[in-house]
C-alpha cells in the first residue's frame, strides 16, 4: 500500500505526485515572497541610504545593497526549481497522455478489425461458446452453485484471485476496451475504420463508452434484462443514527418521520432532518456515503446555512445490486448501464425525487459525492442544467466520459487497481476535474474482501484522509471550498430511500 | 558614528533633522517587517528539507538544492539584520545630534 497520491487534471496538463505540486507551490511562493522582499528593500533605498554602498561597509546602503543582491539569488534558485519541477511533471503529463492516446488507437483499431471480423468469430466461435456456458449453467446448478455461464473453474480462480481483476494493467485495458466497443459494432456494420475512426473519442467524439453502454442495453433489453421502471422514495431513521459527531458527523436529537412540511419562508423542506455539523474535508464527505446496510437508505442529504439560503450536500452510495434481472431496487445493473449510456436511470431519477423531497431548490447551491454507480449519478448531477451544481466529488466512478463544466471545482478519487471508473472509458473532452490517484495496494495484499478490493468504500475511505493530509494547494483549496459553502454552524440530514415500483 | 558626508540626508550641511529621524525610524519599521518575513520563508523551506518523502536520486538533489536554498535565506536574513543594525546606529546617531 502506498500513500502517494499522483494528481492530474484540473485545467492543467502535469502530472506527478501531490508532495510534488506542493513543493512546486512552496517554490513559487518563496519567488513571489522574495520578488515582494525586493520591492520593500527598494522602499528603503528610495528613503535615502546614501550614494555609495561600497566605501562604509557597515551602512545602511551596504547592507541593503548586500541585501538586494542575496534576494536576487534566491528569485532565481526558487524559480529555477520550481521551473524544474513543473518540467518534471509536464514531462510525466505527455507520457500518460501519449500512452493513453496510443492505447485508444490501438484499442479503436482492435475493436474495428474484431468487429469486421465478427460475422466469421461468430459462426467459429458461437457454438463452443454456446455449449460451454450451456454446460456451465448445467454443471454450477448440479454443485448446488448460483446460476453462472462461467465455468465453475473459471469463477473459482476470479473468486480466489481477486487481484486478477484489479491489476493496473487490466484496469488500463478495461479503460480501453470500454471506449473501443463502438468502434466494434461500426466495424461489424461494415463503417470504414477512417470514418469509425472520425466518429470516435479520437475524433469528433460522438460515440465512446455511452454509445457502447446504450448498445449494451438495447441488446440486454431485447432479451428482458436490465429494465427501467418508475422509482418512489421515502425518508427514513438511518440505523446509524447515535454514532454522534465522532463517527459520521450525525447526531441525533430526534426521531424522524416519513412527512414533508413547509418551512421557514415558505419553502417546503423534509420533515424529519436531524443535526449535523459540517464535513470538515473529503474523509468526512467520503464517510457519510451512506449504505442500505448501515443507514436504511441508498441517499443522504444534508442542509447548511440560514433558512433562506441554504448549500446542499447529498451522498449517493453504490450498486446494490449486481444481478441483471429485475427487483425492487433502483441501485442495479439497470441503473448502471442506463447511467453509463447517458439514459436517465432509474437511481438518477430517486436522487432528483430525493433532492425534491428535501427542499432543495434549483438555484440553491448542491455538491453531490458519490461512490461507484452514486459517483456516476453525482456527476450527471453535475452535467445536469437542473441543479446549481457548485463542486463534486466521486470516489471509484464510472463517469470519465460524462461532461461536466470544466471549470467546476470537482475531485475525481480513483484506485490504479479499480475496474470500475475504467468501465466508463476514457476522460471527456476538457476535462476540468482533478483526478487523484492511488495505487492501493501497490504489491501488498489485497485488505478488503470480494472481487474488487480497490473498490470497496472503506479503501476510497483510507485515500480521503490522505487527501486532507495532502499538501496539494488544489487539494487545499477545494477544502477552503467546502468548508466556505458548508460554514461552521449546525446543519441537518436525512437519509432517503428509494424502491422501484411497476 | 559620522553622519554628514555619507548622503543620507538632502542637506548635508545643515545636519540631521526631525525629519531625516522619522525617515530612518520608517525604514526601520521597513526592514524589521521583512526581517520577520524571510525568518518564516527559511522555516517553512527548513520544514520541506526535513520531510523524508523523497527516495531517488533526483529527489535527493532536490533535497541538497533545498539545503542551498535555506542557507541563502540565512545570507538574506542576516544582510537585512545588518541592515536593521546600520539603521539602528543611525537613529542613535541622528538622537545625540539633534
Amino acid at each position: 500500500m502506498t500513500d502517494d497520491l499522483t494528481i492530474s487534471g484540473g485545467g492543467s496538463s502535469l502530472v506527478a505526485t501531490d508532495t510534488v505540486f506542493a513543493e512546486m507551490a512552496t517554490m513559487r511562493r518563496l519567488q513571489g515572497d522574495a520578488e515582494a522582499w525586493q520591492s520593500r528593500l527598494a522602499g528603503v533605498r528610495g528613503l535615502g541610504v546614501g550614494a555609495a554602498p561600497g566605501w562604509q561597509p557597515d551602512g545602511l546602503g551596504a547592507c541593503v545593497f548586500t541585501a538586494e543582491r542575496a534576494v536576487d539569488q534566491i528569485i532565481e534558485h526558487s524559480r529555477e526549481v520550481a521551473d524544474r519541477l513543473g518540467e518534471a511533471a509536464e514531462r510525466y503529463g505527455r507520457l500518460e497522455d501519449g500512452l493513453q492516446a496510443s492505447l485508444r488507437g490501438t484499442g479503436a483499431w482492435l475493436g474495428h478489425a474484431l468487429g469486421t471480423l465478427a460475422p466469421l468469430l461468430l459462426r467459429s466461435l458461437a457454438v463452443p461458446a454456446v455449449m460451454v456456458a450451456g454446460s456451465s449453467l448445467l454443471a454450477n446448478a448440479a454443485l448446488g452453485r448460483s446460476p453462472s455461464p462461467l465455468p465453475p473453474l473459471v469463477a473459482d480462480a476470479l473468486r480466489d484471485n481477486p487481484r486478477r481483476l484489479s491489476n493496473p494493467a487490466v484496469v488500463a485495458l478495461v479503460r480501453t476496451l470500454a471506449s473501443s466497443a463502438d468502434d466494434a459494432a461500426l466495424g461489424a456494420l461494415g463503417v470504414p475504420y477512417p470514418v469509425a475512426a472520425l466518429l470516435g473519442d479520437d475524433g469528433v467524439g460522438a460515440l465512446g463508452a455511452p454509445s457502447s453502454a446504450l448498445a449494451v442495453l438495447i441488446a440486454a433489453r431485447t432479451a428482458g434484462l436490465l429494465r427501467e421502471t418508475p422509482v418512489r422514495v421515502h425518508q427514513v431513521s438511518p440505523p446509524g443514527a447515535g454514532r454522534g459527531p465522532t463517527g459520521s458527523g450525525v447526531s441525533v436529537g430526534r426521531q424522524p418521520g416519513p412527512a414533508t412540511s413547509t418551512g421557514p419562508g415558505g419553502r417546503t423542506a423534509a420533515g424529519g432532518m436531524l443535526p449535523a455539523s459540517p464535513p470538515a474535508g473529503v474523509a468526512a464527505l467520503a464517510e457519510r456515503i451512506p449504505s442500505l446496510t448501515d443507514d436504511g437508505g441508498q441517499v443522504r442529504v444534508e442542509r447548511y446555512g440560514d433558512p433562506e439560503h441554504p448549500s446542499w450536500l447529498v451522498y449517493i452510495g453504490g450498486t446494490v445490486e449486481w444481478s441483471p434481472l429485475a427487483s425492487d431496487e433502483p441501485w442495479d445493473m439497470a441503473s448502471n448501464v442506463a447511467a453509463v449510456a447517458e439514459q436517465e436511470a432509474g437511481s438518477y431519477r430517486a436522487v432528483q425525487q430525493a433532492l425534491h423531497a428535501a427542499g432543495v431548490r434549483p438555484g440553491d447551491p448542491l455538491v453531490p459525492i458519490g461512490h461507484s454507480q452514486g459517483g456516476l449519478i453525482a456527476a450527471q448531477l453535475a452535467a445536469s442544467a437542473d441543479w446549481n451544481t457548485v463542486g463534486l466529488v466521486t470516489f471509484g466512478a464510472p463517469a470519465g466520459q460524462v461532461v461536466v463544466p470544466a471549470e467546476l471545482p470537482a475531485i475525481a478519487v480513483e484506485h490504479a487497481e479499480d475496474i470500475v471508473p475504467a468501465l466508463g472509458g476514457t476522460s471527456a473532452e476538457g476535462d476540468g476535474r482533478l483526478y487523484v490517484r492511488r495505487e492501493v495496494f501497490a504489491g501488498a495484499a489485497a485488505t478488503a474482501d470480494g472481487a474488487l478490493p480497490a473498490h470497496q468504500l472503506v479503501e476510497y475511505r483510507g485515500t480521503a484522509e490522505l487527501i486532507d493530509e495532502s499538501p496539494d494547494p488544489r487539494l487545499r483549496d477545494f477544502r477552503a471550498r467546502l468548508h466556505d459553502l458548508v460554514g461552521d454552524g449546525e446543519g441537518q440530514t436525512g437519509v432517503w430511500r428509494a424502491d422501484r415500483v411497476g | 558614528m559620522t553622519l554628514t558626508g555619507l548622503g543620507l540626508f538632502p542637506d548635508e550641511d545643515a545636519g540631521p533633522g526631525p525629519a531625516d529621524l522619522a525617515r530612518l525610524r520608517q525604514q526601520r519599521s521597513l526592514l524589521t517587517g521583512l526581517r520577520d518575513e524571510v525568518e518564516a520563508a527559511g522555516r517553512r523551506v527548513a520544514t520541506q528539507e526535513a520531510d523524508g518523502t523523497w527516495r531517488s536520486a533526483a529527489q535527493r538533489a532536490y533535497g541538497r538544492r533545498l539545503t542551498e536554498l535555506a542557507g541563502e535565506l540565512q545570507g538574506v536574513w542576516r544582510a537585512v539584520d545588518d541592515a536593521l543594525s546600520a539603521a539602528d546606529a543611525a537613529i542613535d546617531a541622528v538622537k545625540a545630534e539633534l
